[in-house]
């Protein structure tokens, strides 16, 4: 024997333990410096790619009128969304309005070629699909670190800061619309930053629909800066905003006053067979009732 | 599942307790007289039961752990212990199947684990059991059965 | 043979530390995943390896209880491949973690920012589960070896046999309960608990007869039970396909046909068709799982099959690491049995801990249920009873512990313990920095101070809502929350000064919140001067 049992086992721990180590280093600070510019024309690409190779949609069912949510019963709010599908043409702006108001990343051509985009309003069979808000939503259930929440305004959100990349969400998420962070955009010159509201999403998170958090909660600022109660007047979603047919609607469910509940009178509400069973605050409006 | 087939489960799974451990076997023998006796209540639920209802997941296996249980009273050696056992066996069954349903928006059954469970505790005061107790415990298990 | 193996683990680990390197660094994306399957290869193998740790346990623990005689022939290998089998397994979901850094936000700690864990989600119950299983299963092999030279721990063994008696079947459970929960149709069942700790003792069982040949021995009731395993998984495979009429011919092939093939004596008495049935047992039970969690077809990339090598030669340097370690120091161990024992705990002592373990659970519920009434209590009690085991099993290992070895020593080691146990505990307690990540902080603020902002947008977005937008105090908001607000006046500023106050904007004061990384020192600094506007327009 050239070398004993002794010296080999003894380097061989060492080997072991520094590559450990240099597994596990940190990876330094990223410095903006290396963001290349993402421009718009990049993003529309890939819109356009994910419009090209569009996923299956469920059948559609049909449902009440969202009413106040099982575990805030005494709650005045219940934001959600409407989208007509008899205006709508799948025509993908409000995928556009989302990318851009949110900060959603561009994916490297790996992941581009698995369909892998981070689109948070997908078309399926041409009919927009986003986070449904569910009351009783599945993804909350089985977050272990509570980073998936409901918040009493009805918004299903998510606490990037305290997702640990379990994943359990996006397994449990009947419709798959959850959307995991797998490259590091930043890092990858990916990441288009438009909107200094929206916090930038690290990897190893998952990221949703958030029904524009960030403009609820400015609105409500406001509201409550000169003592009126919010109720989600004036606000409204990037995707409502740049619908060019005005087929979606922001509102609250439990206003009489708001629009997206006068709307829905004589409607036919409807929603995604599988997401039927978790009372979703975001709905399809389709023919009259 | 309505109470006339829920009765002839009991029945199905009473009529091989009274033999389960007459002969003795190979652990292997064993292992497969369990197996198909589990195929038979499998295949008595599939027929019977509407397999859309999610209760009916786990049916035959309950069906299974009552026989076990049952079986138990013909034991001569450490008859309390092997009591125990199968009562936890049907605890087991019933509540983590009741657990994972209550996720899908199932009713859960409360007071059938709360009386399995003192079931388990129970046997343990009877060390020596005459003919009356073992009715009794097998009244009472019938009982958890029918009602729930 | 040991050896050899020994030193086959180790060179598997050449490629499985590679594999460990390339999956924290590059993160999920390097094994087969999309945005439809989140859970892939770490998943399958995490479940595999931890239905191995199973039939250590069962073979030890279980047959201990159940009074069966070839126990105690084999329980010293049966419990060291339950321990080798554990380490591996933790490892495949912390890898899986999207930042595995964050993997203590898994611990069930009540901690004093109120971010604790969600008692509803199965993976929190499985944290709990395993961690315990880990740490009773290092008591009962410890507790073995030390009772070969002190009968007196016979007892103290007996009693953990019982403890880890449910809790082995537990964590399997849990496992099951992962998938079952979850509203995907093809791993719903009620079924579950039931078909996963079978598949866990079918598999466990396989490996123990691997292990047992490697030693050059031969347990034929262990054969016994493979067979009869076989049989039952069968059954659970027809009711699978009466259920989502799924059926899996190659995992019924390797998993049932196959493991037939000891019923023939001639080819049973052969070492070789013991191996290779033992193998494709293991390889059924792997393909079962991988087909019930990656139903989708993706293609593999390297990652996903040096998982193998790190699994492999994890499982084996350590095993037999411990294996050779342990026969250096007493030779014979693995073939010796302890002697009979009818010593008891004393009922006072019995009856004593497990009412303090109890207790213990009783009161970590009492601690954490007011947080979070919304869980259903049946939730709770996934993580109580593990609790209520360790409590236990970690009084009856102490209290074994110290009637054996001198007193100094024990305390030292028991001291030097709980102090590093404490601290850990202290700095879990803590927890880290749950602020957003360094990199979206930087682009936040840099992006505001470049967009420069009018400072009355953001005057009134940040400090309005308690100050008022003309500075004059929101008193509907403060009253409801703070006790007063100081009236703006330019004597008040001057007295403080703009560089102070601009310190007070970022690093907060009493009522005031900090709002360093929310607007930036040039901001905090603008804003102070809007005050000074701001009092003027009043006088």
């Amino acid at each position: 024997m050239l070398i004993s049992k002794r010296t080999f086992i003894k380097s061989f721990g060492a080997l072991l333990g520094g590559l450990l180590l240099f597994g596990c280093r940190k990876q330094g600070e990223k410095s903006l410096s290396r963001v290349r510019p993402v421009s718009i024309p990049d993003i529309k690409k890939q819109i356009k790619e994910a419009m090209k190779n569009q996923k299956p949609l469920d059948s559609l069912v049909a449902i009440p009128v969202p009413s106040s949510l099982k575990a805030f019963p005494n709650a005045t709010n219940r934001f959600g969304m409407a989208i007509d599908l008899d205006l709508c043409d799948g025509c993908g702006e409000c995928v556009l309005a989302c990318n851009l108001e949110n900060n959603i990343p561009l994916v490297n051509e790996y992941q581009a070629s698995k369909n892998n985009y981070m689109h948070w309003i997908e078309l399926r069979d041409q009919i927009p699909v986003t986070c449904f808000h569910c009351g009783d939503a599945p993804c909350e259930k089985v977050c272990p670190t509570g980073a998936a929440v409901h918040s009493p305004d009805g918004v299903s959100a998510m606490v990037y800061a305290r997702c640990a990349g379990t994943r359990f969400c996006g397994v449990n998420c009947p419709i798959k619309i959850r959307k995991f962070n797998y490259v590091d955009a930043l890092d990858e010159g990916l990441q288009f930053i438009s909107n200094p509201e929206v916090p930038v999403r690290e990897q190893g998170v998952i990221e949703k629909c958030s029904l524009c958090l960030h403009r609820i909660q400015n609105a409500r600022l406001k509201a409550k800066t000169i003592g009126k109660e919010f109720l989600g007047e004036n606000v409204t979603t990037a995707c409502a905003e740049a619908c060019p047919k005005g087929a979606i609607l922001f509102g609250n469910w439990l206003d009489p006053n708001s629009l997206l509940y006068k709307k829905a009178r004589g409607r036919g509400v409807y929603t995604l067979s599988s997401i039927a069973p978790f009372d979703p605050s975001v709905v399809y409006f389709k023919g009259v009732r | 599942m309505t109470p006339l087939i829920n009765a002839l489960a009991c029945l199905l799974a009473l009529l091989p307790a009274s033999f389960l451990w007459t002969s003795p076997r190979s652990i292997a023998r064993y292992g497969i007289s369990q197996a198909l006796i589990l195929l038979c209540f499998m295949l008595f639920t599939f027929f019977t039961g509407d397999m859309e209802d999610p209760m009916m997941e786990f049916y035959p296996l309950k069906m299974w752990a009552f026989c076990l249980c049952v079986s138990t009273l013909t034991l001569t050696k450490k008859r309390t212990f092997f009591m125990t056992l199968a009562q936890g066996l049907w605890f087991w069954i019933v509540f983590f199947g009741s657990l994972s349903l209550a996720y899908r928006g199932e009713p859960v059954n409360n007071l059938s684990m709360i009386l399995l469970f003192f079931g388990m505790i129970g046997v343990q005061f009877f060390k020596q059991n005459p003919k009356e107790i073992s009715l009794g415990i097998l009244i009472y298990w019938v009982g958890i059965w029918m009602l729930f | 043979m040991v050896k050899k193996l020994f030193i086959v683990g180790l060179i598997l680990l050449i490629p499985g530390i590679w594999t460990l390197f390339q999956a924290l660094s590059i993160g999920p994306a390097s094994w087969a995943l999309d945005q439809s399957l989140f859970w892939g290869t770490p998943i399958v193998n995490f479940v595999f390896w931890i239905g191995l740790a199973h039939a250590g346990t069962f073979l030890s623990a279980i047959l201990l209880i159940l009074e069966v005689r070839f126990q105690k022939r084999i329980s010293l290998v049966a419990e060291l491949s339950t321990i080798a089998a554990i380490l591996v397994a933790s490892i495949f979901p912390l890898i899986h973690l999207g930042i595995v850094s964050r993997f203590y936000f898994l611990i069930p700690f009540f901690n004093e920012r109120n971010i604790f864990a969600n008692f509803s989600s199965p993976l929190i119950w499985d944290f709990v589960a395993i961690f315990v299983y880990l740490c009773i299963s290092i008591f009962y092999i410890v507790t073995h070896l030390l009772s070969l030279k002190h009968a007196s721990l016979l007892k103290t063994g007996k009693v953990l046999a019982w403890i880890l008696f449910p809790l082995v079947l537990w964590v399997h459970t849990i496992v099951s309960l992962d998938f079952a929960v979850t509203t995907n149709n093809l791993w719903q069942g009620a079924y579950f608990p039931i078909y996963f700790i079978l598949g866990a003792l079918f598999s466990g069982l396989a490996l123990v007869v691997f292990l047992l040949e490697v030693q050059k021995r031969r347990v034929r009731k262990i054969e016994e039970l493979l067979i009869a395993a076989s049989w039952l998984l069968f059954v659970f495979w027809i009711w699978e396909f009466f259920q989502k009429g799924v059926w899996h011919f190659e995992v019924v092939f390797f998993g049932f046909v196959i493991v037939q093939l000891l019923w023939i004596p001639v080819l049973r008495n052969q070492k070789t068709i013991r191996l290779f049935v033992s193998f494709a047992a293991l390889v059924s039970m792997w393909l079962e799982r991988y087909v019930l969690i990656v139903p989708s077809d993706l293609e593999w990339l390297p990652v996903d099959y040096g998982w193998f090598a790190l699994g492999i030669g994890l499982f084996l340097s350590v095993f037999f690491g411990l294996y050779l370690l342990i026969q250096k120091y007493n030779p014979i161990v693995f073939y010796v049995s302890a002697e009979e024992s009818n010593e008891k705990y004393s009922k006072k002592v019995l009856w004593g801990i497990l009412a303090g373990a109890v207790v213990f659970a009783l009161l970590y519920f009492a601690l954490n249920y007011p947080l979070d009434t919304s869980v259903p209590l049946m939730n709770w009690i996934p993580v109580l009873f593990p609790l209520f085991s360790l409590f236990a099993g970690l009084s009856f290992f102490a209290l074994g512990v110290y009637s054996v070895v001198p007193k100094k020593q024990f305390f030292l080691v028991s001291g030097l313990l709980v102090l590093i146990l404490g601290g850990a505990f202290g700095a879990f307690y803590a927890g880290g920095d749950t602020n957003l990540g360094v990199e979206s902080k930087i682009i936040s603020v840099e992006r505001v101070s470049k967009n420069n902002r009018p400072v009355k947008d953001l005057w009134a977005s940040r400090c309005a809502s308690c100050h008022g937008l003309k500075g004059e105090g929101n008193r509907k908001f403060i009253y409801e929350f703070y006790p007063e607000i100081q009236d703006l006046t330019l004597e008040r500023l001057n007295s403080q000064g703009e560089d102070s106050l601009t310190q007070v904007v970022l690093k907060g004061r009493a009522f005031m919140n900090p709002f360093e990384g929310r607007v930036s020192e040039s901001e905090a600094r603008a804003l102070i001067r809007y005050m000074y506007q701001l009092a003027e327009e009043k006088e």
